[in-house]
């Protein structure tokens, strides 16, 4: 309620007096994570080793002890996390296959990083059986 | 005793009696106006004869209720192939005034000599009249040598210097300045000007303005994709592919945004309340610029209404050409959409609304702002005639409830009426 209440204050001045920054400026925005549905995920060694792959979590089916991921392998091979960034944040990036079902330490126990995010479509939700 | 003299006395004889015959001859106007008619005589015995190089004394004694509260009683008269009516000033000896039209103004020209009478109050409204510009009383000056014998010779005109105008049993003084309260204590195509003396100028009091609008403005962005500002605020964002943005945005800082909003034709009034002040009213008319209405949105109201009150800067502005700076207070009823751009970034972690929103992205902005405004403005209007002008100007609005910072730069023409 008090942080609420706060950005509206933060609001209400950049509103009246048009000044850009606040006290917010030092949050912390929330970031996807290795199961979040939408995420891209560059994930080293996936394919070939030393070679970076762009992966994308569809879904995910959490077990006791194992996590299930649902994910769209991209047909790109991005030399940077950078690079995958980039490629990421286009829509028609080519796919190389539709659906693929594996456990997190596929993605895990690689060296990998969380480059990019978009919420899913009905139509890419519908990739998942 | 010569007819004119007679006259007079006559004339003082009928002050008891402010009604009679007489009146029913006079503009309707005057009646209703000017207040009562003091001097009643018949038209027929409103003329009188007289000499050259006589002066023509005259002379009223008032009834009581006019004699309580008249100031000043002037005489207006027009010598024959005179083009302007020239004023004295009676002297006042209880509730009798007399004066004379000097003797030198006379001079030697024959002719009909018209005057009347007014009775000023001390804030210079008309209470009473004699006659009228337009039934004055006559004195026919006649040769000495057509006149019958013993009528019209008095003395002839004393040296000047000898009598100097005002002093008693002298010529009335002339009156330069006539006190007035309002217009219609004015004749002779003369206005009350706001120093509260009749004066011949060409200053207009009612003014239409017709001109065009361009709004600008600004407006926050910080968290206004979110659907509780998109249905609550007045904010609309639309994405890349058109498509309105409902995904869950986080609540970042982002820059103030903005740019144009509608365009508007104007038409206002105002009212020349006093020689630097205005008051008026504007309507106008949005024909560019509407953004988009959202499902279950407010549709945009292309009406505006405003209601100000101009302060000019000079010295009876309006009574002339030539430029005329103003300022000015505003306030009235405007919706304004204002079109601007700001970045939204989506929260990975919230149950996804909407499918296809990146984790950042840039998003077109509308703001529907308004339905109130006050603001303050400055502008410079150029007479190129005393009653047409052309004006540049530029409003600050805040506009309320849906906040903005609106600037409203506009031009048009002005016509006095």
């Amino acid at each position: 309620m008090l942080r609420a209440k706060l950005q509206n204050l933060c609001l209400g001045w950049a509103s009246a007096a048009l000044v850009a920054g606040c006290a917010s400026d030092g949050l912390t925005p929330p970031e996807a994570r290795i199961d979040t549905p939408g995420a891209f995920v560059a994930v080293e060694g996936y394919d070939e080793p030393g070679e970076l792959t762009l992966v994308r979590i569809l879904d995910r089916l959490q077990f006791e002890d194992a996590r299930l991921l649902f994910m769209t392998v991209h047909d790109a091979r991005p030399a940077t996390y950078e690079e995958a960034r980039e490629l990421s944040k286009d829509p028609d990036l080519p796919i190389r296959e539709l659906i693929r079902i594996e456990p997190d330490t596929v993605v895990t126990l690689s060296p990998h990083r969380i480059v990019w995010f978009r919420t899913l479509t009905k139509k890419e939700q519908e990739r998942v059986p | 005793m010569s007819r004119a003299r007679g006259l007079f006395a006559l004339a003082a004889l009928a002050l008891a009696s402010v009604s009679g015959a007489g009146r029913a001859e006079e503009p309707a106007e005057d009646r209703d106006t000017m207040g009562p008619e003091v001097l009643h005589n018949p038209t027929l015995e409103r003329t009188a004869e007289q000499g050259i190089l006589r002066a023509v004394p005259i002379a009223i004694d008032l009834p009581i209720d006019i004699a309580l509260r008249a100031r000043r009683v002037l005489v207006h008269y027009r010598l024959w192939g005179d083009p302007d009516w020239t004023a004295l000033e009676l002297r006042r000896s209880g509730a009798r005034y007399e004066g004379a039209i000097p003797c030198l103004e006379i001079s030697t020209v024959t002719g009909d000599l018209r005057y009347y009478l007014r009775v000023h109050d001390a804030e210079g409204r008309v209470i009473a009249t004699g006659a009228s510009r337009a039934r004055p009383y006559l004195v026919t000056i006649k040769h000495d040598t057509v006149l019958e014998p013993g009528e019209g010779k008095g003395a002839k005109c004393p040296d000047p210097a000898d009598c100097p105008a005002g002093l008693l049993g002298c010529p009335s003084e002339r009156v330069v300045e006539i006190a007035c309260q309002s217009d219609a204590d004015c004749e002779g195509g003369t206005t009350c000007s706001w120093r509260g003396f009749c004066e011949r100028v060409d200053r207009r009091k009612n003014w239409f303005s017709l001109g065009v609008q361009q709004d600008v403005g600004a407006f926050a962005t910080a968290g206004v994709c979110s659907l509780y500002s998109q249905e609550n605020e007045g904010y609309a964002c639309f994405r890349a592919d058109d498509a309105q943005y409902t995904g869950t945005a986080v609540q970042t800082n982002t820059p103030p945004s903005g740019g144009l909003g509608p365009t508007r034709v104007v038409v206002g009034f105002e009212r020349l309340i006093h020689y630097d002040t205005t008051l008026g009213l504007r309507l106008g008319w949005a024909f560019f610029g509407e953004g988009p209405t959202p499902r279950e949105g407010t549709a945009f109201v292309p009406f505006s209404f405003a209601a100000r009150a101009t302060h000019w800067f000079g010295d009876d502005l309006f009574a002339r050409s030539g430029p005329r700076p103003y300022t000015f207070v505003t306030g009235g009823y405007a919706m304004v959409d204002l079109k601007g751009r700001t970045v939204v970034r989506e929260n990975p972690l919230a149950p996804p609304y909407q499918g296809g929103n990146d984790l950042e992205q840039e998003v077109t902005v509308w703001k529907r702002a308004g339905d109130g405004f006050v603001g303050a403005g400055a502008g410079l209007a150029f007479a190129w005639e005393s009653r047409r002008a052309a004006f540049v100007e530029i409003a600050a609005h805040a506009v309320f409830p849906f906040g903005a910072l609106v600037l409203a730069p506009s031009a048009g023409i002005t016509l006095g009426f």
